[in-house]
């Protein structure tokens, strides 16, 4: 009867419906961009300390900085003509199940042509991540998916 | 935004990990051949319909759902659905228009599941409303690819293969209840 237990649930998982998405918030200005992003606090544990690490340490996210810019800067980038921005973590807040972090960075007064994002948050940790990214500022609000192996989007600003 | 939502909704439907809302719209389509199509879009319909509105409830924070009681709530939906498909008999057409009020029923039970996963992919903009009705859409679109798959299935094994419609009910039937009380007892 084990045996047979032990087959159905090879063979049959229990049905998961995994959260494994990211949802960023990007507010680009002349001379400025923001990005805001929420991860949940148990994935984000994973990719940045493994599976030993304990949640609570998120309860003080700001003890965290160092590695959370170091691993937000390793996953999210920013390039304006081709040009890498420099992130600075601009804050940290938490709610029960997630963080919000807000990076920002300067960018050039120039006028640009292109803008390229790239959003490659927890990929590394679930293969079916999704980061959902809104963009404001440009001329007019623009949303996109970035999957494994689709981690890259371009805009061109040219008319 | 919302081809964005409706790709995020037809993705969620068809994701074999969760493939609990997947065996409910087979267990919905056994009793039915493709020439009973008007009456499996009603009750698909119906289904949409049901957890569109739970959907948009608890989106818009006027319900709140236990997550773990609707997990053990979705494969007794199966199970019931799966039960009654055992007692169908074609002749007596007219006893199954309560089901549709039953797929609606079961409806708002799949889309109270279906509402975690939609609140996580909204950050702090204020429109729900496009979003929303963008996921619902893309959960019908995968709906209806389902049931067509299913009907592909089914054109198969009972005009090719020759198998009586009877059998293919009861053993698609047979199959989804095994499947939901294997789930609930896991779920227990």
């Amino acid at each position: 009867m084990l045996t047979v237990w032990f087959i159905l649930l090879v063979l049959f998982p229990l049905p998961e419906h995994p959260i494994h998405v990211s949802v960023s918030e990007v507010e680009l200005s002349s001379g400025r961009a923001e990005w805001t992003v929420r991860i949940f606090k148990d994935d984000f544990l994973l990719a940045l300390y493994g599976r030993k690490a304990k949640l609570s340490i998120l309860d003080q996210p700001d003890r965290l900085r160092a590695d959370i810019l170091r691993y937000l800067s390793s996953h999210i980038l920013l390039f304006t003509d081709g040009q890498a921005s420099n992130w600075e973590l601009k804050e940290i807040h938490a709610d029960p199940e997630a963080l919000w972090m807000t990076l920002t960075c300067s960018l050039a007064d120039q006028p640009v042509s292109t803008i390229t994002f790239i959003n490659t948050v927890l990929m590394e940790t679930y293969s079916d991540q999704k980061n959902i990214v809104n963009i404001s500022g440009l001329k007019k609000r623009s949303v996109f998916i970035f999957g494994k192996g689709d981690g890259v989007k371009k805009i061109s600003l040219l008319p | 935004m919302f081809p964005v939502y409706l790709e995020l909704g037809f993705d969620h439907i068809l994701d074999l990990n969760g493939y609990d809302h997947i065996l409910f719209i087979i267990a919905l389509c056994a009793v039915f051949s493709v020439k009973d199509w008007k009456r499996i879009v009603i009750l698909v319909t119906a289904f949409t319909i049901g957890h569109s509105i739970t959907l948009a409830m608890s989106a818009l924070s006027i319900i709140r759902v236990n997550a773990d009681l609707i997990e053990l709530l979705i494969p007794v939906t199966i199970l019931l659905t799966a039960l009654q498909n055992l007692w169908y008999k074609p002749a007596t057409q007219k006893a199954w228009s309560p089901n549709y009020f039953l797929a609606l029923f079961f409806g708002f039970i799949h889309g109270m599941g279906f509402s975690n996963y939609f609140r996580s992919l909204l950050g702090q903009e204020a429109e729900i409303i496009l979003p929303l009705f963008a996921f619902n859409v893309g959960v019908e679109l995968g709906q209806l690819l389902i049931v067509a798959c299913i009907m592909v299935v089914n054109v198969l094994v009972t005009r090719v293969l020759r198998v009586d419609h009877k059998y293919w009910n009861i053993t698609v039937s047979l199959a989804a209840a095994a499947m939901s009380i294997y789930m609930i007892i896991l779920k227990l």
